[in-house]
C-alpha cells in the first residue's frame, strides 16, 4: 500500500513513520507532504490507498484539504493526525468524511487501533 | 520574530482564569507530550526555572473568545539538540541543524497546546490553538512587558536536562 503522509513538520514525519513501523505496518510505500496544498498534488500524481494528514497547516489546512478531495470526488482512506481532539474538532472531521483522527501525542497502539481495521 | 513580540500582542487573560490550575495543566501537557510522543520522562523539580539560563524554545499564543495566554517551553541549547537528535533518530555528535531545532520544539509545544487545549475544554474554557514560534536565542525570549504575569515550572529528565514551561497572560485593562 501507498500511505501519504501529510504534516508541516518534518519532525513530525519521521515519528509518524517510526510509529507506523513500531505499530507494525512495514513494507508500504511513504510518499511526504509539508502542506495541504502540495499534499493534493501528491494526491494526484502518487494515488495513495491511504492519506495521514495534520490539521493546522500552512497554505492549505488538512481540513481544506479533505474538503479539496471531497470536491474531487476522491474516497481514499483518509485519517487525521492531528493535536486538535476536542469533540468539536472530532465532529468537524467526521462532518468532512474523514475515516478516523488520531490524536497527538500517540503511541503505537493508538496508531494501531486507528488503522488495523484498514492496514495489514 | 520574539516572546516580547507575542506578549505585546496578547489580549488579558479569559476569564475566569485560574493561574495555578492553568499552569499545572500546562506542565501536565508537557510532561504527557514527552512521555507519549517523544519517550521522554521529564518530572517536576523543586528547582525554580531561570529565564537566564534559557537559550532556545518555543511559544505558542492559545485564544479564547475573551483572551488569550502564551504557553512556551525554553531550555538550553544542549537540550534544545538533545531533543532534535531524538525526534530524527540523529547521532549523539551528529551536528544540529538550526532549522530541525525549530521544527523539533515547534513541534513539542504544538502537540503540548493540543492536550493543554483538551484539559481546559474540560474545564469549560475552549481555546483556539496559533502557530508555533521558534525562540531561537536568549535575546529573542527575555521579556519585560508591563502588566505580564508568569507562571513557570521547571521539569528535569534523569539525564539532567531541564525543560521550563511558561504559561504567560497579560493582567490589567483589555487591549
Amino acid at each position: 500500500m501507498k500511505i501519504l503522509i501529510v504534516d508541516d513538520s518534518r519532525a513530525m514525519r519521521r515519528i509518524i513513520q517510526r510509529t507506523l513501523r513500531q505499530a507494525g505496518f512495514k513494507g508500504h510505500d511513504i510518499v511526504e507532504a509539508e502542506d495541504g496544498a502540495k499534499a493534493l498534488e501528491a494526491v494526484h500524481a502518487e494515488k495513495p490507498d491511504i492519506i495521514l494528514s495534520d490539521w493546522h497547516m500552512p497554505e492549505m489546512n488538512g481540513l481544506e484539504f479533505k474538503q479539496a478531495l471531497n470536491a474531487e470526488g476522491n474516497e481514499t482512506l483518509f485519517g487525521f493526525i492531528t493535536s486538535e481532539s476536542t469533540r468539536e474538532m472530532r465532529e468537524l472531521a467526521a462532518e468532512a468524511g474523514a475515516d478516523f483522527l488520531l490524536a497527538k501525542p500517540f503511541t503505537p497502539d493508538d496508531m494501531k487501533q486507528a488503522l488495523g481495521m484498514f492496514v495489514s | 520574530m520574539t516572546l516580547t513580540d507575542e506578549i505585546e500582542k496578547l489580549d488579558t487573560a479569559p476569564t475566569p482564569f485560574d493561574p495555578v490550575a492553568a499552569s499545572m495543566d500546562a506542565v501536565r501537557s508537557v510532561i504527557k507530550t514527552c512521555d507519549i510522543q517523544f519517550e521522554q520522562e521529564y518530572l517536576i523539580s523543586e528547582e525554580s526555572p531561570n529565564l537566564d539560563t534559557a537559550t532556545c524554545g518555543s511559544s505558542i499564543t492559545l485564544t479564547a473568545d475573551n483572551g488569550g495566554m502564551i504557553l512556551a517551553i525554553l531550555c538550553d541549547q544542549p537540550t534544545g539538540e538533545s531533543l532534535t537528535r531524538l525526534l530524527f533518530a540523529m547521532e549523539d555528535d551528529e551536528e544540529v541543524p538550526l532549522k530541525d531545532m525549530a521544527d523539533a520544539l515547534n513541534e513539542i509545544i504544538n502537540v503540548a497546546a493540543g492536550v493543554f487545549k483538551c484539559f481546559r475544554t474540560d474545564v469549560g474554557q475552549p481555546l483556539t490553538i496559533g502557530l508555533p514560534l521558534y525562540l531561537e536565542d536568549s535575546n529573542s525570549i527575555k521579556f519585560t512587558c508591563p502588566g505580564t504575569r508568569d507562571q513557570a515550572k521547571l521539569l528535569k529528565h534523569e539525564n539532567g536536562s531541564g525543560i521550563q514551561v511558561h504559561l504567560i497572560w497579560q493582567e490589567g485593562t483589555k487591549k
